[in-house]
């Protein structure tokens, strides 16, 4: 069964550690999943922020054939992650993208879908679907 | 009822209604079976959604207390609920 991975994005890298911990508990079986944020203050810890070639360094050690689902928080990560795969073999470029999803939800619900062995565009659809989830009742019934 | 279409009304009654987990559960479950398997909040009188997606599962908003309606169509329906029942009797206990 064809499986893809999925890298999680975050300025902070407690955030990505923390949704990546998360989205791993929804997966049936282990899925290729790393959590990239921060950026390393060379002293052994992190600073807020993003880096595109930490990011090229987690896609290639965790590169999966059927593809690599990026889902970042808020907008340089964004703009890291298409710096990173515009950094890659231009055979790598194709198979990766970046969800449009939120990024807890769309994770969790993403994971979720991988591990079913469901398709690159399939998997980012169901992600991105959970932009639409209503999270607070209007009524109770 | 038509015939191969199979249904159950479930009491959610885990403090958390249809938590994460559960959620995921019903989704692992449900994909193992080729049956068409849908759920309603019947105490919200939600749409009807497709088990095998969380996102679906997640717009019935489903609390302690409510009432779910799971129906499968399909020849191994039979199979399928039964699964999906087992899942909320021992949920409470997760």
């Amino acid at each position: 069964m064809g499986r893809i991975a999925l890298v999680i994005v975050s300025h902070s890298r407690q955030i990505a550690e923390g949704v990546a911990e998360l989205a791993a508990q929804m997966a049936q079986d282990p899925i290729p999943l790393v959590a990239v944020g921060g950026i390393a203050d060379g002293h052994g810890g992190y600073t807020l922020g993003t880096d595109a070639h930490a990011l090229v360094a987690a896609i290639c050690r965790h590169w999966q054939p059927d593809g690599v689902l990026l889902l970042a928080d808020v907008g340089s990560a964004v703009i890291s992650a298409e710096t990173a795969i515009a950094l890659l073999p231009p055979e790598m470029q194709p198979a990766c993208l970046i969800s449009n999803a939120p990024l807890v939800e769309g994770a969790v619900i993403a994971a979720l879908e991988a591990s079913l062995g469901h398709s690159l565009g399939r998997v980012n659809a169901a992600a991105e679907a959970a932009a639409f989830i209503v999270k607070c009742p209007q009524s109770e019934g | 009822m038509e015939q191969g279409v199979v249904a159950a009304s479930i009491t959610l009654t885990h403090p958390h209604g249809l938590h994460l987990r559960v959620g995921r559960d019903v989704v692992l479950v449900a994909n193992r079976f080729s049956a068409e398997i849908t759920a309603q909040n019947l105490t919200r009188a939600s749409p009807v959604v497709d088990a095998k997606s969380l996102v679906q599962l997640m717009q019935l908003q489903a609390r302690p207390g409510h009432v779910l309606r799971v129906q499968a169509a399909g020849p191994d329906a039979q199979d399928a609920l039964r699964a999906l029942c087992q899942i909320f009797e021992e949920s409470p206990h997760q």
